[in-house]
């Protein structure tokens, strides 16, 4: 319980650090005012605008008044959209939980068997040509991967949609817009949970447990699945807790690239256009999302191995 | 046997989908690259997205544009016709039997309601409209209007042909919070919202009691959707999935290689130019120095590589045509005289330019060449480098920009607004190049309105632009688009800020 309390507390610092850099970035980038009125707008006009949204005032008051209403969640209105912000993040951080969840999953359903295969066939065909695939999909830049996907699966082929996200139609035609840019997305954590995975099936199948468990004769599926691969999986589920990061980074390009009306695209347009109190907000929200989903791993790690919860 | 092709890429589509047949139904699909928010509040637009979507819905008085024969000059739009009284007051007379779309009635009084809503002190928008020096909107009779204006404004009817002064209608704004106008639009259009799908697209149905139909018209739906990546915009077309979408020039080819796809190449108003800064670099402040530069880039050249070929585009100074000086020619390409000049004013060996300040994309390739020809004649440039867009205006604004490019366009194609880039009352003018009599001319012919006198007056300017550039001018960007083929009645907007949405159609 400490342990947990312990990490929560990081969690809270590291959100509010979190919100102050966000803070801080938008007045190095640039004017907003600048960026919302364009540059044809006469002075007097920016002026006015200026006064509106309040930055005459000293930046340690804006800074205040920002802190404060962030921290009771109200992170203003946005400039752009004129309305609150946070609904407007939620709106779409659902949308893109409908690529990303689905990414997440397809990740781990290919990473394990094929990390489990390339570990127990190690240096064989099927371990290379695994290592290399995954060493591809982690060095691909993902806006080329889906360039590429759309080029060929869209353009050449004809058989799925280029982008947008359908609300019309049936269930297939809805899913067949979400295909590509689940894959886009699913291939950097795919990659990087199968190389992750092998080497954790390999530290595990040399411990002397292992080889006790094969020494007395037990029949090997039952080694592999019930004895290595259970350990095997325990670091797993903390590194996958964390490719969420990568989920949400990925998003920011895969959304833009595939016209998905996600939280991504939100951030990256928002950023743009100086839209501070989306970026703001968006970037606490990320800020949340890691932090509560450390927590979760942390609390699985605990559970399943023993060991870390008592020191 | 074209159309075979389509129809039968389009029936793939839709197979998979498992939608029902829209045989029916015909939709047209543009696409945008920037997001739209504000689609239903026109005067308070920012970005081009959203003035594009807005005049799908909503009308001006009048409009400068006639997208059935591609050719800029004011049409009578809401008003039929209008006359000056006397130099501050004009008469527009409205055009009868209007309906909004919610039913309300055109008139006079919606004409009133909508342009003193903008004009409030308090109303937040920051368009270029509310310059406008409107002192009093009058109503006349039912569908005669007066603007009275506080000194003389020539252009009144240009000014008024952009969302600033699109006319709303009153019953539905005149108690709406902004945030519900904002996505909630009723305008007198061709096309009203079906549906918006916030950052992903406007669904928009024909309103079959406009005004303005012709017996071609047969689209029942237009779609606006916003893709911020062009390779997959061009896709959606190239495949067959959207109809429009204004590409690089890099992609033309492409575009003429698919037969279900055909590449349009407009003229537009925006201008290729690379500006000066005379505060920054000393040596600038030579008006030799200037004319030296600009004789030392071949604009031949240059046309042939980036702008398709179309050498009648080049720029001979700020102010585009039809307004054109027509006895001004387009600074030759002549390095030799470039250098004389330079030695002239004190620079035999030339001088250093630290940076080309690139200011949107559009402008980089031309600027590398720019730097190109300059380091010909002895004019050494450090780096060409592209702004962020956020550094880019904030610099724009401060005018610490260093010698810069950038596609500029005024959003109304008269003389006045076209000088707006260089005289030193607005936020834009960062080349720091003030001349006494351009300013002068400039006050003057924006309270002229006798066309003789403005002639005179542009033509001075004109002049003094010409011998004394603040700019490199280099040429009228073409802008091209990919268009799937069984579109008619296309001519994109050469201001590339809004479209004449009604004068679209599908071959049957």
């Amino acid at each position: 319980m400490k342990f947990i309390l312990q990490r929560a507390g990081q969690g809270l610092i590291v959100i509010f650090a979190a919100l102050t850099l966000a803070f801080i970035l938008m007045f190095v980038i640039g004017d907003p005012v600048t960026m919302i009125t364009g540059a044809e707008a006469s002075r007097e006009q920016a002026e006015r605008l200026r006064e509106q949204l309040g930055f005459n005032r000293p930046l340690i008051v804006q800074y205040f008044d920002f802190m404060f209403g962030a921290v009771q969640g109200d992170f203003g209105v946005s400039y752009r959209h004129q309305q609150p912000v946070l609904p407007l993040l939620w709106e779409r951080l659902g949308r893109s939980a409908e690529i990303a969840l689905p990414a997440l999953f397809l990740a781990i359903l290919v990473s394990v068997p094929a990390g489990v295969v390339s570990a127990l066939r190690r240096n064989t065909t099927i371990d290379y040509s695994a290592r290399v695939t995954a060493l591809i999909g982690q060095a691909a830049p993902n806006f080329w991967v889906g360039i590429m996907l759309i080029v060929l699966f869209s353009n050449i082929l004809g058989w799925l949609p280029a982008s947008g996200r359908e609300i019309d139609g049936g269930v297939g035609k809805q899913l067949s817009h979400m295909i590509l840019p689940v894959v886009t997305l699913a291939l950097m954590p795919m990659a990087y949970l199968t190389r992750m995975m092998r080497s954790t099936m390999l530290e595990v199948i040399n411990e002397d447990y292992i080889r006790t468990a094969r020494a007395k004769g037990a029949p090997v599926p039952r080694v592999v699945y019930i004895h290595a691969l259970r350990n095997a999986l325990i670091p797993y589920v903390t590194i996958t807790a964390l490719q969420i990061g990568n989920l949400i980074a990925g998003s920011m390009v895969v959304e833009s690239v595939f016209a998905w009306p996600g939280m991504g695209r939100l951030l990256m347009d928002s950023i743009r256009q100086l839209d501070i109190p989306v970026v703001a907000a968006g970037l606490s929200l990320v800020a949340a999302l890691f932090v509560i989903l450390n927590l979760i791993a942390d609390i699985c790690y605990a559970l399943l191995d023993p060991r870390v919860g008592r020191n | 046997m074209r159309h075979y092709a389509i129809s039968a890429l389009v029936a793939t589509g839709l197979g998979l989908g498992g939608i029902v047949s829209a045989q029916a139904e015909t939709t047209v699909t543009y696409i945008v690259n920037e997001r739209a928010d504000l689609i239903g509040d026109p005067p308070r637009n920012v970005v081009f997205a959203e003035q594009y979507i807005t005049k799908a819905m909503f009308e001006p008085l009048v409009f400068d544009f006639d997208g059935r024969t591609g050719e800029s000059g004011i049409v009578p739009a809401l008003a039929t016709e209008w006359e000056i009284i006397d130099d501050n007051t004009w008469h527009f007379y409205l055009r009868e039997g209007v309906n909004f779309h919610n039913g309300e009635p055109f008139n006079a009084e919606a004409v009133k309601f909508s342009i003193e809503r903008h004009l409030d002190p308090d109303f937040p928008s920051t368009d270029k409209f509310r310059d406008v020096p409107i002192s009093e909107v009058n109503v006349i009779d039912e569908y005669t209007v007066e603007f009275v204006t506080e000194t003389p404004v020539p252009i009144l009817p240009e000014r008024l042909s952009r969302n600033g002064a699109f006319i709303l209608a009153p019953g539905h704004y005149q108690d709406l919070p902004l945030d519900e106008a904002a996505v909630s639009p009723v305008g007198t259009g061709p096309y009203k919202l079906e549906e918006f799908r916030r950052d992903d697209r406007v669904i928009m149905t024909r309103n079959e009691d406009w005004w303005g139909w012709d017996e071609h018209s047969n689209i029942d739906r237009l779609v606006i959707r916003m893709i911020p990546e062009l390779s997959t915009a061009f896709s959606e077309v190239m495949s067959g999935n959207a109809d429009i979408v204004r590409i690089t020039p890099d992609l033309a080819d492409a575009v003429e290689a698919n037969p279900d796809v055909e590449l349009v190449v407009a003229p537009t108003l925006v201008r290729a130019v690379t500006i000066f800064n005379l505060d920054m670099y000393p040596e600038l402040q030579d008006p030799r120095v200037r004319v030296a530069l600009n004789k030392a880039v071949d604009r031949d050249a240059m046309i042939d590589a980036f702008a398709f070929g179309q050498r009648e585009l080049k720029s001979t100074t700020l102010i585009n045509p039809p307004n054109e000086h027509p006895d001004l020619e387009p600074y030759p390409y002549d390095p030799e005289r470039a250098r004389e000049l330079l030695a002239e004013a004190g620079y035999p060996d030339g001088f250093t330019i630290d940076t080309i300040d690139v200011m949107i994309p559009d402008s980089f390739e031309y600027s590398e060449a720019v730097a190109q020809y300059w380091g010909q004649i002895g004019v050494e440039v450090g780096e060409v480098r592209q702004l962020e867009a956020s550094v880019m205006r904030e610099r724009w604004a401060a005018r610490t920009l260093s010698v810069a490019s950038f596609a500029w366009s005024a959003a109304e194609n008269t003389p006045e607004t076209d000088a707006w880039a260089v005289h030193d009352d607005r936020q834009t003018n960062s080349t720091h190049w003030v001349r006494d009599d351009f300013l002068e001319a400039y006050r003057e012919i924006t309270q002229t309105v006798d066309p003789a006198r403005r002639d005179e007056l542009n033509r001075k300017m004109q002049e003094i632009l010409y011998e004394d550039p603040p700019w490199v001018y280099l040429y009228l960007m073409p802008a091209a688009y990919a268009v799937s083929d069984r579109i008619r009645g296309y001519s994109p907007h050469p201001s590339l800020l809004v479209e004449d949405w009604g004068s679209i159609y599908v071959a049957e």
